[in-house]
């Protein structure tokens, strides 16, 4: 493959120059929709080799192989001709693409991906010559699409250290634990419903692509993922990456998850596995709550999500989520609620804690991975606490996460025994019973010294609402106990 | 509303009776209400109390206080009925003949009414002790919780200056209503019901004060963290870099130290990967405290004594560095013009220096305004910077320095960190425009923790 290494490198040198690119976040959107044409146009060109009555839904001017390609007669547009091209012709167009609900998904995405996309770049020139990096791509066979798929991957981990773009990507050592731990078949389908880059889809691909011996197994292999991302730029992303990944019809879709009444799903709109890391203290408009039943209806974007995926779940399906610490100890109604609700009608047999530098530099939040199925109600939950590996004060974009830093636990998978460090609990079991008599507050086998962890100020607020909600629920609860006793006594 | 007075209420309540009637008792001749000393028996004749209203007096030995822990056992079943929040028990065969048995509600001899009711056997520390006459008449849990209603009232009958003791007199005059039995063994009931939710009020109350006073300091850690990673403000390339600006430091230094003005210096070890503590931008720069400075020192180690009459001339230590300014200014050593010029020649300090403590109290900064005459302590250092000296300052107030200077701060009696240690402290350092504009964002949002507070 051409000049892999260096491809990221060139494009951001070529960028550091232009006065459009402000930051991280924005080079890398740039990078996504012109990337994004020239993966499409590659597909494209076998689409119509296979198909015989293929029709592109992208007009020629606008086609990648026609304004972007260079093919060294002198033609190739580029300064202020490019510019004004980008800027009137095609990115108009396409986000005014004719999209029906009968438009196949394959030619549908191209509207969809461009809907709210931006052309940061102000020189031409610069520009022209960001075109030439990517053109340079050779995507004629599958081996090279899955080697950039790699490089790929490189891009989308730089929205770590990207500000508030860091919130659409989950490390892919934790996305690979978990698809792992959850062992896909092939014939089942995994719903990833705030999919953000697609990490998840592509580690269940990942692990399930060895299963995959005849032609039906890939069938079922390429129609088993399923997403919904509600952001424009992840959502581009996203699509980009199962493109790469060998999906021709991604089921991605542009919408958000939270929009529609839980009690309306039917069966067609279960899956058999759920993966999902969904996000938190996210903004939605009130009356979101609207589409949850009363109690379980919460402020917190990932309370609503999990409510999401256990209206979702198939019976006798199984589902692995990653949530912050705020939904284990908290215990305001709607947490108590949903998580009553978890324990009593799912079986929710693992959590594992994760410290707290593992999605660094984005936040320091600490997070957990919770595992359950839709079997039966719980008996009992296992809860383990992974430490930081040895010669780790914590994670960072230099130092990040691997999948071998996973090995403690997944030693510990198949052989559980409870077990304790320096009088701290680090994995224990806890009946159903017990955890109902601690008020549902699942803050067990936690990081006994925390040493000081400065967290982002908007999510220090975050988890200061979310326990002064709780205390004051709690606090509610009491006097309205107090007050039932105080009504009237007869003598 | 406090765990305090919420219960204090629902006592009130219970006790004036609205608990099981729909309006609460008068207290009106020959009615439910009687006086203390018509119903309870107590434990000594007291000497200003009229005769008659002591028929009865039920003695009962004692432990003074130093003697009273020494009869503490594990296994024991005898309650160690203290006068304050102690509580144990013992045995029969240590307590001996101090073992008494009843059913008794106690006020203690001194301090503050800490009352308890306590049935079976004992051992009582100096505790006023009170039953009733007649249980058929007056409940003693019942009086338990009369006396607990009425904590107010009995604080102000204790009586004293050094050691306080209730005036018994006041207490025995005491009007406590008496229903019938039955409705007192009903509000008993009550209360006993209320009272343990009373206390789960009152946990969660004192964890939400402690939050609410935990949130605004964290806050403003989390706000001066967020600044000096550079996540803040966004960077503008066109406001350089940290590399240039740190060249062209460089090069002012080279030129000083021509002029005379500044000392050579020894070059100071790079920064390793492992002492940079966090991510910073791409157009920042970690540099050393001292290769950003003109003038790092520490205050004299060896100070003279001051004059007594008030000067011009100050002589601060780290005391008077404090809240982003000089402070407690009353006291200060005061020097003669001469000695003060002397001293002043080591440290001249001078308008937009940086004081910052680094004996004792470590950590505190304040940027000076050049107003007074002041020279200083060892336990403080002044620093004349080439940065803008707010947002050094600010880097200074952070977590990310505060806890790096008490983990590395020696002595024994007192923690301090090192003229040396101060010199090679790791910094980041973003373009002067950016400085001024981080400074400017926190100049804002700062204010509004206080105000959370």
């Amino acid at each position: 493959m051409s000049n892999i290494s260096g491809f990221i490198k060139r494009i951001r040198d070529i960028m550091r120059n232009d006065a459009g690119i402000n930051g991280d976040a924005q080079r890398i959107e740039q990078i996504a929709w012109m990337l994004f044409l020239r993966v499409y146009d590659a597909k494209e060109q076998d689409w119509e080799m296979d198909e015989s009555d293929y029709t592109s839904i992208i007009p020629d001017n606008c086609k990648w192989s026609n304004w972007a390609h260079d093919d060294k007669s002198g033609k190739a547009i580029t300064g202020d001709t490019l510019l004004d091209f980008v800027n009137n012709t095609l990115f108009p167009t396409l986000k005014n693409l004719e999209v029906s609900k009968d438009t196949p998904i394959k030619k549908a995405i191209v509207k969809t991906t461009f809907e709210d996309a931006n052309n940061y770049m102000k020189d031409g020139v610069l520009l022209r010559q960001v075109i030439n990096v990517i053109d340079e791509l050779e995507l004629d066979d599958y081996e090279e699409v899955h080697a950039f798929g790699e490089i790929y991957e490189n891009i989308l981990k730089e929205l770590q250290s990207a500000g508030s773009s860091g919130e659409f990507y989950t490390p892919r050592a934790v996305t690979d634990f978990m698809a792992k731990m959850i062992k896909p078949q092939i014939g089942e389908q995994v719903a990833d419903f705030a999919c953000g880059t697609g990490g998840f889809l592509t580690s269940w691909m990942k692990e399930l692509e060895p299963q995959v011996k005849t032609t039906e197994d890939r069938n079922k292999f390429v129609n088993s993922i399923y997403g919904i991302e509600k952001k424009q730029f992840p959502y581009m992303l996203c699509v980009t990456n199962m493109l790469l990944h060998g999906l021709d019809v991604p089921k991605i879709y542009h919408d958000n998850s939270l929009l529609y009444d839980v009690l309306d799903y039917t069966d067609k709109d279960k899956f058999d596995v759920i993966l999902m890391n969904p996000p938190y203290g996210g903004s939605e408009k009130a009356d979101v709550k609207n589409h949850f039943p009363t109690d379980i209806a919460s402020s917190e974007t990932a309370d609503l999500f999990m409510a999401v995926i256990m209206y979702r779940l198939k019976k006798n399906g199984r589902a692995a989520v990653i949530l912050p610490d705020g939904f284990l100890f908290g215990t305001d109604n709607a947490k108590v609620a949903l998580k009553k609700k978890l324990i009593t009608e799912f079986n929710l047999h693992t959590i594992i804690r994760m410290p707290s530098s593992v999605f660094a530099p984005y936040t320091s939040i600490t997070t957990n991975i919770l595992f359950f199925d839709n079997t039966k109600p719980t008996e009992e939950t296992w809860f383990y606490r992974l430490d930081m590996p040895e010669g780790y004060k914590h994670f960072s974009k230099t130092k990040p996460m691997k999948l071998e830093h996973f090995n403690p636990v997944i030693e510990w998978w198949n052989n559980r025994v409870e077990e304790s460090v320096d009088g701290f609990d680090k994995s224990k079991k806890y009946s159903a019973k017990e955890l109902e008599d601690l008020g549902f507050n699942l803050d067990l086998c936690g990081y006994p010294h925390e040493e000081e962890i400065i967290l982002d100020p908007l999510e220090l607020i975050n988890q200061y609402q979310e326990e002064r909600a709780s205390l004051n629920a709690e606090i509610d609860r009491i006097l309205a106990e107090i007050k039932e006793k105080l009504g009237g006594v007869e003598l | 509303m406090t765990p305090q007075e919420l219960k204090t209420s629902i006592l009130n309540l219970a006790i004036n009776g609205q608990m099981t009637n729909k309006v609460p008792w008068k207290d009106e001749p020959n009615g439910i209400y009687k006086y203390l000393w018509e119903v309870t028996a107590w434990d000594k004749k007291f000497k200003d109390v009229e005769k008659h209203k002591q028929p009865k007096v039920i003695k009962y030995e004692y432990v003074l206080a130093k003697d009273f822990k020494k009869l503490e056992r594990t296994d024991g079943d005898i309650y160690l009925l203290s006068t304050g929040n102690y509580a144990g028990y013992t045995t029969e065969d240590v307590a001996g003949s101090l073992v008494s048995k009843g059913e008794v509600v106690t006020m203690p001899w001194g301090g503050s009414p800490t009352i308890k009711y306590y049935k079976g056997r004992f051992v009582t520390s100096d505790n006023r002790i009170a039953t009733a006459i007649d249980t058929q008449v007056l409940s003693n849990k019942f009086l338990y919780y009369y006396f607990l209603s009425q904590v107010k009232y009995l604080d102000s009958v204790y009586r004293g200056t050094s050691l306080r003791h209730p005036k018994m007199a006041l207490v025995l005059e005491m009007r406590i209503p008496v229903p019938s039995i039955q409705e007192q063994e009903l509000i008993v009931k009550k209360i006993e019901e209320l009272l343990p939710l009373v206390n789960g009020y009152g946990n969660a109350w004192t964890k939400l004060e402690e939050l609410n006073q935990r949130f605004p300091i964290d806050l403003q850690k989390s706000l001066l963290q967020m600044a000096i990673q550079g996540k803040l403000v966004e960077q503008r390339p066109e406001e350089g870099t940290g590399e240039e600006l740190f060249q062209r430091i460089q090069t002012e230094k080279v030129q000083l130290i021509k002029e005379g003005k500044i000392k050579k210096e020894k070059p100071l070890p790079e920064i390793s990967e492992k002492e940079k503590p966090f991510d910073i931008p791409e157009s920042w720069k970690w540099v050393r405290l001292k290769e950003i400075c003109s003038k790092i020192v520490d205050g004299d180690h060896n100070p003279p004594s001051g004059v007594n009459a008030e000067t011009d001339y100050l002589m601060l230590s780290a005391t008077n560095i404090n809240h982003n300014c000089l402070c407690e200014l009353d006291k200060v050593r005061y020097l003669t013009k001469d000695i003060f010029e002397i001293e002043n020649e080591r440290t001249k300090a001078t308008e937009g220096d940086i004081f910052f403590t680094t004996v004792g109290t470590l950590g505190r900064s304040c940027v000076f305004d050049g107003q007074k005459s002041v020279c200083f302590q060892r336990s403080v250092s002044v620093l004349t910077t080439f940065v803008y000296n707010f947002y050094l300052k600010n880097v200074l107030d952070s977590s990310y320095i505060q806890n790096y200077m008490i983990a590395n701060a020696t002595g024994t009696a007192q923690k301090g960190f090192y003229l040396n240690q101060v010199e090679r402290l790791v910094i980041p350092l973003p373009p002067l425009a950016e400085q001024k504009r981080i400074v400017s964002e926190l100049e804002k949002l700062l204010p509004l923790c206080e105000r959370l507070k």
